[in-house]
């Protein structure tokens, strides 16, 4: 059995941590040299913003919609990301640690029931330095990254496992990178 | 209010290697004290954090200061906690009147700050301790 951790938008939430004015706005994080965007929190991805799309395609929305855009800071996202993954470990036997987002404690046994519901953002005191993530948990590391894609996606394209696994493209399933790391 | 969040502190907690060997009975291990150690309980949830203005003075807490906070620690009434008000960080004394929840600061030339339904109000964290520097 199991289960994935993934933080939501991380690189957005750890910027959110320490400036509670992004809260509810929309954000990107940007690659280096301000390429691309790398991260985008749930409004930015309401207007529109693609993964990985290039800034100057999405920089009319920063009049037009006060997308707010912000330079990488990669030092912090690495220790909130270790503050994470140890946050995460003591639920293991065995963790992959994937990206620098995730956790994938692989469990014993099931902790509760097949995939435990469904987002729940973190609450300001939860040990995990406070980004909102999501748990799913499976019997494989496929169906879980799946449950995550479900729980994320939830509240936008909602729908159960069963037909979210039906309609999903391989790279969701597969998150289009080798993450057996 | 909160101007440059730092968190890990580095102190070296043991001697290197090679000063145990030559050392007699270097085995034994001798182990320096350490403050992440003394003064973090709950390390993934750990932040310092800079305080700005000297609205918490009589608190202990004065401009300059370094805050240690806990995250994954419940506040409650009468801790001083790192709190967020219409987006802004705050150094205040947490307390509950009834139903509600309020800041207060010590200095009594600062308003209280009492959280209504529409305010964008929450605990960020609870100062365990404070770090001064005192001369040098």
């Amino acid at each position: 059995m199991f289960a994935l951790v993934d933080v939501n938008n991380m690189y957005v939430s750890c910027e959110r941590v320490f400036r509670p004015a992004l809260n509810g706005k929309p954000v990107v994080v940007l690659s280096n040299n301000d390429g691309a965007c790398i991260a985008r929190s749930n409004e930015a991805k309401d207007l529109g913003v693609k993964m990985a799309q290039p800034w100057f395609e999405v920089k009319h929305l920063e009049r037009s919609a006060g997308l707010i855009a912000l330079s990488a800071n990669f030092e912090l996202y690495g220790d909130m990301s270790s503050r994470m993954m140890a946050a995460g470990r003591p639920l293991r036997a065995t963790a992959g640690d994937l990206q620098h987002r995730r956790v994938l404690p692989g469990l014993r046994r099931r902790i509760r029931g097949p995939c435990r519901h469904r987002s729940r953002a973190a609450t300001p005191g939860a040990p995990m330095g406070g980004t909102a993530h999501q748990r799913r948990f499976r019997s494989d590391q496929t169906l879980a990254k799946l449950a995550n894609h479900v729980a994320k996606t939830a509240d936008r394209k909602p729908g159960t496992i069963r037909s979210v696994w039906r309609r999903s493209a391989i790279s969701e399933r597969w998150d289009r990178k080798s993450w057996t790391t | 209010m909160l101007r440059e969040a730092r968190h890990g502190l580095g102190l070296h907690a043991a001697l290197s290697r090679r000063d145990q060997l030559r050392l007699p009975g270097g085995e034994s291990g001798v182990t320096r004290l350490d403050l992440n150690e003394i003064l973090i309980r709950n390390p993934q949830a750990a932040f310092l954090v800079r305080i700005a203005g000297s609205a918490m003075r009589e608190a202990g807490i004065d401009d300059g200061d370094l805050a240690l906070v806990d995250r994954a620690l419940d506040a409650s009434h009468g801790q001083v906690v790192i709190a967020i008000h219409q987006n802004e960080f705050l150094c205040r004394r947490l307390c509950r009147r009834d139903e509600a929840l309020g800041l207060q600061a010590t200095d009594p030339d600062v308003p209280d700050v009492w959280a209504g339904e529409a305010d964008n109000f929450d605990v960020w964290g609870v100062v365990t301790h404070v770090v001064k520097q005192v001369s040098g």
